[in-house]
């Protein structure tokens, strides 16, 4: 299946991406993304992707084929089939 | 907060609140064609950053067939955010920019007479507020916690119609009606008191749900009725109005 995930804000602009696919045959959840993107980027401050409050993601909307996960099964959320994700930071500007 | 026949300017800095008030504003307006929005900008002169947001906030804008303003730190105050960062003080581009953009706003909104000044503060930024005026023992900003806002002489009437709503739901707003917004933080925002205030509250909201808008609630109840009308003068340099001699303003322009 096809994983499209797509950056906003700080996220373009620490990894140089606007929005990638990556292929996978399993289904994965949210958490499984995240440690991929992890890997991925970690040349590019990786840590981005840490789940700690700290960490860009405590203050982002992910959203799992436009539904905000914490109204599906927040990290746990299954990505099944061709999907796209969105992460958009929240903490900026006004 | 709004009279049906309001002229509302709006503080549009091109960030997705600022947007999402003026789409919401935009669409109430439509049912009361008494009223009238304008949108104000205002330019603090942070090179790239800020003409980006404009940009956006140009465009929007246009898109909504919104009147639009744009006031600088240069042409008001003679100078920009980019001239005092590296002061010899200490004092950080934040309290600059907070102080003089405030006035920058209400002098736009008394120039269009407006009667309403509504700006994008959401519940994040009033929680943030609330706890930064305690933390720097800043009593007096704790008694002004009115997101109705209160008629004052010589200021237009503040209002923050999105002081109750989470800034991820403006977000979520604004990203599900395509609304193009500047995603990207201040560069000095780094400094600042309020964004370790932000990631402390982040922090609480996510393992205590409800404690922003416990904060806020918890803060209106508390702010007094005063009158705020006994404590506004005239500043002696600048002749805006002040609650002393000199006005805030003034006294940060004189200190770089």
């Amino acid at each position: 299946m096809e994983v499209i995930v797509r950056f906003y804000g700080t996220y373009r602009t620490i990894t140089g991406v606007k929005d990638f696919s990556l292929f996978t045959d399993e289904t994965i959840t949210i958490i499984d993304l995240i440690s991929m993107l992890r890997m991925k980027f970690l040349k590019n401050n990786g840590e981005m992707f840490s789940e700690f409050p700290e960490g860009l993601i405590s203050s982002s909307l992910i959203l799992l084929n436009g539904v905000e996960i914490n109204n599906i099964e927040g990290f746990e959320s299954k990505i099944n089939g061709d999907s796209e994700i969105v992460f958009l930071p929240i903490n900026h500007g006004g | 907060m709004f009279e049906y026949d309001n002229r509302i300017a709006v503080g549009v800095s091109g960030g997705k609140d600022s947007l999402s008030l003026l789409h919401i504003l935009k669409e109430i307006e439509e049912e009361f064609p008494k009223s009238e929005i304008v949108a104000i900008s205002v330019d603090e002169g942070i090179k790239d950053y800020r003409d980006e947001a404009l940009s956006l906030a140009k465009t929007y804008t246009s898109k909504l067939d919104v009147e639009h303003i744009i006031v600088s730190f240069k042409e008001l105050f003679g100078l920009t955010i980019e001239d005092v960062v590296d002061n010899e003080l200490g004092i950080t581009p934040c309290s600059y920019c907070g102080v003089l953009r405030r006035r920058a706003l209400d002098k736009a909104a008394r120039m269009i007479d407006a009667d309403r000044l509504a700006t994008g503060h959401t519940l994040d930024d009033m929680a943030q507020t609330a706890l930064i005026n305690i933390f720097r023992g800043n009593i007096k900003g704790l008694t002004t916690f009115w997101p109705g806002g209160k008629k004052v002489d010589w200021f237009v009437q503040r209002v923050k119609p999105l002081c109750e709503v989470p800034e991820k739901e403006s977000t979520l707003f604004a990203f599900l009606n395509s609304i193009e917004f500047q995603s990207i933080a201040c560069p000095y925002a780094e400094d600042s008191m309020r964004t370790e205030v932000r990631l402390f509250l982040n922090k609480m909201e996510n393992k205590h749900p409800g404690t922003l808008h416990t904060i806020l609630k918890t803060v209106i109840r508390i702010a007094p009725n005063q009158n705020l009308h006994e404590n506004v003068s005239v500043c002696t340099i600048c002749g805006e109005p002040s609650t002393s001699t000199i006005c805030r303003v003034c006294e940060l322009i004189k200190m770089r």
